[in-house]
């Protein structure tokens, strides 16, 4: 079991409207959603495809804003940042991880690491990062000359390099076959349990939130439970 | 690393951004290869003004005395003023030269340009200073000794510098239709230099100078006559040799003038000289034929319509390339930035400020068009420039005249650079509106929606090919709008190097066939009397012409600003020199009017039955006319009468040149006396050729570049529809298409946009050349001719081009990768 007591609260979601289009067309992606996350918790946020997690991921990393409510991280109100504001908190707080990599194809797997010392000031040492994820020997190759799983330690790599307050990941295994995903995933578990790092992942994969410290599940937009998980599994122990 | 992220990308998309550093480079190219030339011939023109105290001013008259010197000398705002002496002679030997001869006893105001020898001095006895150009095309050395003849009295002097003259920055014989070195020169020498006494006695022996003449111009001569009819000699009873006499024993210095100073140069403080009119003709009494400022004088005014000519060129022609290449950038940016949508997303989404982004992406512009830009500064400045100066230097005289750049070249650098970038940052703007969690996903396709074509009732029966194209247009229209506009400017460019050809030839033909029905031109010196011409003219049968400078306006006694200065042209009406009208059909000059030229007559707004008013250059008497005709000449503008309405108003006849129908007149008639040069059909056709050389070049380097534009535009317009439709040809490749039948359907929209760039592009090819040749001066009129021949010869060439550059994407049609393609994996 692990110790969370004397946590902080670090995301506050509350009461979050979000919707797309106008008239007829107009969607509703997030109804009425509030949750809240601790501080160095492993989140899953877990739902079908249309569910609205995503969406809830795009607002906790300022990549999108409420229609209304708000979200609280880190004790600045996202919701109400203006575009430069949202820039910054994206550099300072928020390291995201994509489901198809993101990286950058002509830049190689270190100068994608290196690229945010252009962000940051404080970035981390690619060449540490990339050893940290294990690529170490791929440092020269571009995204291209690298499997999917190699990419996405490199995007780990890259989100880890702005020492972000919170790590979100949307579906970051998805385009990964099961084995590379369990290498991903442990690492994003190993950077919550051993360097305390938040992370929240967005998935439609019901096994992962057996590692999750809370599970949030939403359905058609709304929250339908939100649940601790007392006993959460290291990734390795799971049969996937 | 987003410098380095540039630099990959900018070579994985090679072929676009070199199509746009050869446009930035083309275009500054060609500012820099007209404007170098250009800047630094008024800079050393202004070099040489400041050396030579050019004049402002010219006032040309019968004679001026010390005291109208010193009258203009005493107005407010003139600096500097002289007198001085100018006569046309010839070299005794060096194919009889014609020399501009400046008598002068001080060098005040233009000054000759030192340029080897000693320097110009006035107290050297024996001495005169005579064009560098000319002395170098006959070999000739400082300490020569040259002898030239003035109305018969023979000079003999040595060389004591070369020079150039700054009033003659320009100059040819009259014989010459264009510049020929070996047969003009300037000559200045001191006033003292010039036998005065064996002038007058010459003239007094050849009849052309009598007792009234002399009485007329010499005070001494008036004494002298008044003491002899005291002695009790009559007037009258005065014989020629009793004249002579009398001419002895007065002093050259006193018979001088008999030789009066025609000129007054003066320099002003900057007071404009036109406005000065009322004041000069005031302190002289009005006894003054013309006053001339710098726009005036032939020398310098053929000079400043050229160094005008490339100034227009330089902004005109690199604004066609500038337009080409902004489009260019926006349809290549465009793309680029949409096929980056995910890459700006992830950049937003870790963080990256707006303003970095769009910045790396302006940098792919700014760098490209940056490096194109300087690149074309180079090579315009340093290699075409240079040329086109060497070039230019075979025709004017400006000493040290090479290349230079000025402030306006950092200008035009900046502009394009700023032009291609802001272009960028229009298509960035567009990604960096849209949220970054929207940009993460690929842009949603554009809604399907028929197209305008797709309501002809005939759609259904189009092929595939032609749907498909029809449908790719409707989506990329920024894309075929540059690929016509591409088309369009090199068919303009190409119709007007093509028509160049057929115009020059056309007034070839003009000149040779219809204005000119002899087949030789016999030069009259200027001591040539009317008689011994008349004679010559009964030996071959020919047709007396005089030429004159004259001044021109719609009013009598015009202000300055009124008068154009121009040719007079007095024929015989023996149909040797002939007339065309607008239409260059032969025309005939009805007798009791004048024939003005059409650019003549339309910049004074005149018409048939209009009167217009002339006068000698020389002289302050003014004419009336009537035209009777308006003609049309290539080389030659001005008015055209005939003798015996010219003879009417009281003026002398003096011809100039005797046309014959005879092509060898014979050896007789080449050493006759009063006879200069002979020229017959083939010299007047090689001095034609010599001045089209000029035309040639201009053209010749606008042909490279009318080359040059589509293909840079297709191939671009090409590559972009080949990027954006890649998916589909891979897909279909999957059904088997062959790489052939791809090609094909990628070239026939190409096609399509340069039979419309063909089409729009042919009718301004004219317009361009038009443009071209009235920029060369007030003295051309082309006519610009262009028949079907010159249009499809260019089109085919264009269409061609286009089907070339379809050749060139057959490699990457046939290494197309279907998987990888399909997958979406750049």
């Amino acid at each position: 079991m692990r110790d969370r007591s004397n946590q902080k609260q670090i995301v506050e979601f509350k009461d979050v409207i979000k919707k797309y289009g106008q008239g007829e067309g107009q969607q509703l992606a997030n109804d009425h959603v509030s949750f809240t996350i601790d501080e160095g918790e492993f989140v899953v946020i877990l739902g079908q495809s249309g569910a609205g997690k995503s969406t809830v991921l795009n607002m906790l990393g300022g990549m999108d804003v409420p229609t209304s409510g708000t979200v609280e991280v880190a004790g600045e109100m996202v919701s109400s940042m203006n575009d430069k504001q949202l820039s910054k908190y994206r550099a300072d707080v928020v390291g995201f991880i994509f489901q198809f990599y993101n990286l950058l194809p002509s830049l190689t797997a270190y100068e994608n690491v290196a690229l945010v010392k252009n962000i940051v000031k404080n970035a981390g040492d690619p060449e540490e990062l990339l050893k940290s994820v294990g690529l170490e020997k791929h440092r020269n190759k571009f995204p291209a000359q690298m499997s999917g799983g190699e990419q996405q330690r490199v995007s780990i790599a890259r989100a880890l390099a702005k020492n972000p307050k919170i790590i979100l990941g949307d579906e970051p295994t998805g385009a990964l076959d099961s084995e590379t995903g369990v290498i991903v995933l442990e690492l994003l578990q190993k950077l919550c349990w051993e360097q305390h790092k938040t992370v929240i992942l967005v998935t439609h994969n019901a096994d992962i939130a057996k590692c999750a410290d809370k599970v949030i599940r939403m359905k058609n937009g709304k929250v339908r439970e939100i649940r601790l998980n007392e006993s959460p599994v290291p990734v390795r122990e799971v049969e996937w | 690393m987003l410098s380095r992220k540039m630099r990959r990308e900018i070579l994985r998309n090679f072929g676009q951004f070199l199509s746009i550093f050869i446009l930035a480079m083309l275009a500054v190219m060609l500012f820099a290869c007209m404007k170098a030339s250009n800047v630094s011939a008024y800079h050393k023109q202004k070099d040489m003004y400041l050396v030579t105290n050019m004049a402002d001013g010219w006032i040309y008259g019968e004679g001026f005395s010390e005291e109208a010197l010193e009258k203009i000398r005493s107005l407010k705002d003139i600096k500097d003023a002289q007198r001085r002496m100018h006569v046309t002679a010839n070299a005794k030997e060096h194919d009889q030269a014609q020399l501009e001869v400046y008598l002068m006893d001080e060098a005040i105001v233009s000054k000759p340009f030192y340029v080897s020898g000693t320097e110009f001095d006035l107290s050297r006895e024996n001495a005169i200073w005579m064009s560098e150009s000319f002395a170098n095309a006959w070999n000739l050395k400082v300490g020569d000794s040259f002898t030239f003849v003035y109305r018969g009295i023979e000079m003999t002097k040595e060389i004591a510098g070369l020079i150039v003259a700054p009033e003659y920055q320009y100059m040819k014989a009259d014989k010459d239709l264009d510049v020929v070195t070996k047969n003009i020169s300037v000559i200045y020498m001191a006033y003292r230099e010039f036998p005065v006494k064996d002038y007058v006695k010459s003239m007094i022996k050849k009849g052309e100078l009598t007792l009234e003449d002399a009485v007329e111009h010499s005070e001494l001569v008036r004494e002298k006559l008044e003491a002899m009819e005291k002695l009790g000699i009559a007037r009258e009873s005065i014989t020629k040799e009793q004249l002579l006499k009398l001419v002895d024993e007065i002093s050259e210095e006193k018979l001088r003038q008999m030789l009066p100073y025609v000129e007054i140069i003066f320099t002003t403080d900057g007071r404009n000289v036109q406005e000065m009119e009322q004041e000069i003709s005031d302190a002289l009494n009005g006894d003054y034929a013309v006053l001339c400022d710098r726009d005036d004088i032939a020398g310098i005014k053929v000079m400043a319509d050229e160094l005008s000519q490339h100034d227009q060129f330089a902004v005109s022609f690199p604004t066609v390339f500038i337009a080409i290449a902004l489009l260019v950038i926006m349809t290549s940016m465009n793309r680029l930035i949409s096929r980056q949508r995910t890459q700006i997303g992830t950049l937003r989404a870790l963080g990256m400020r707006r303003s970095k982004i769009i910045l790396h992406y302006l940098s792919y512009s700014f760098w490209v068009s940056f490096l194109g830009a300087i690149a074309g500064l180079i090579l315009g400045t340093y290699v075409l420039g240079d040329f086109i100066a060497k070039v230019f230097r075979a025709w004017y005289y400006i000493p040290g005249w090479s290349v230079e750049m000025d402030g306006s070249f950092l200008v035009v650098v900046v502009l394009i650079v700023l032009a291609c970038t802001g272009a960028t940052y229009l298509s960035c703007r567009k990604v960096m509106v849209v949220r970054p969690a929207e940009s993460l996903r690929p842009a949603a396709p554009k809604a399907g929606k028929k197209i305008l074509c797709e309501n002809l009732p005939f759609w259904n029966r189009l092929g595939f090919n032609v749907q498909y194209n029809l449908r790719d247009i409707s989506r990329g229209k920024l894309r075929a709008v540059m690929g016509v506009l591409g088309t369009a400017a090199g068919m303009m460019m190409m119709v007007a190097a093509f028509s160049s050809l057929t115009t020059i030839q056309n007034a070839a033909d003009w000149t040779f066939e219809k204005l000119q029905n002899f087949k030789a031109q016999i030069d009259f010196d200027g001591d040539v009397t009317l008689e011994r011409a008349q004679e010559l003219r009964e030996q071959v049968d020919g047709e007396l012409v005089q030429t004159a400078a004259v001044e021109l306006s719609v009013k009598e006694n015009a202000k300055s600003t009124e008068r154009k200065s121009t040719v007079l042209i007095v024929t015989e009406g023996k149909n040797l020199f002939r007339l065309t009208d607008e239409k260059q059909r032969l025309a005939e000059l009805t007798p009791g009017t004048v024939a003005i030229t059409k650019k003549l007559a339309e910049e004074f707004d005149l018409k048939v039955g209009d009167a217009i008013y002339w006068h000698l250059y020389e002289k302050n008497d003014w004419y009336e006319a009537r035209i009777g005709l308006i003609n049309r000449n290539p080389n030659l503008q001005g008015i055209t009468m005939l003798r015996e309405d010219y003879e009417r108003t009281g003026a002398t006849y003096q011809p100039t040149v005797l046309y014959t129908k005879d092509a060898d007149p014979g050896v007789d008639v080449r050493n006759a006396k009063g006879v200069l040069a002979v020229h017959d059909d083939a010299d007047l056709r090689e001095s034609f050729d010599v001045m089209m050389q000029m035309i040639y070049l201009v053209l010749g380097v606008f042909l490279v570049f009318a080359m040059v534009l589509p293909v840079v535009v297709l191939y671009n317009s090409g590559n972009l529809s080949f990027n954006e439709r890649v998916k589909e040809f891979a897909t279909l490749k999957v059904l088997g298409f062959q790489t052939g039948a791809i090609r094909r359907l990628l070239s026939l929209q190409n096609l399509w946009l340069s039979v419309i760039g063909i089409i729009l592009g042919a009718p301004f090819g004219t317009k361009l050349l038009q443009f071209m040749f009235d920029s060369n001066g007030d003295s051309m009129d082309y006519q610009v001719m262009a028949g079907a021949f010159e249009y499809f010869v260019s089109g085919a060439f264009v269409l061609v081009i286009s089907l070339l550059v379809g050749f060139l994407f057959q490699k990457k049609i046939r290494r197309l990768d279907m998987v990888e393609t399909l997958k979406g994996i750049e």
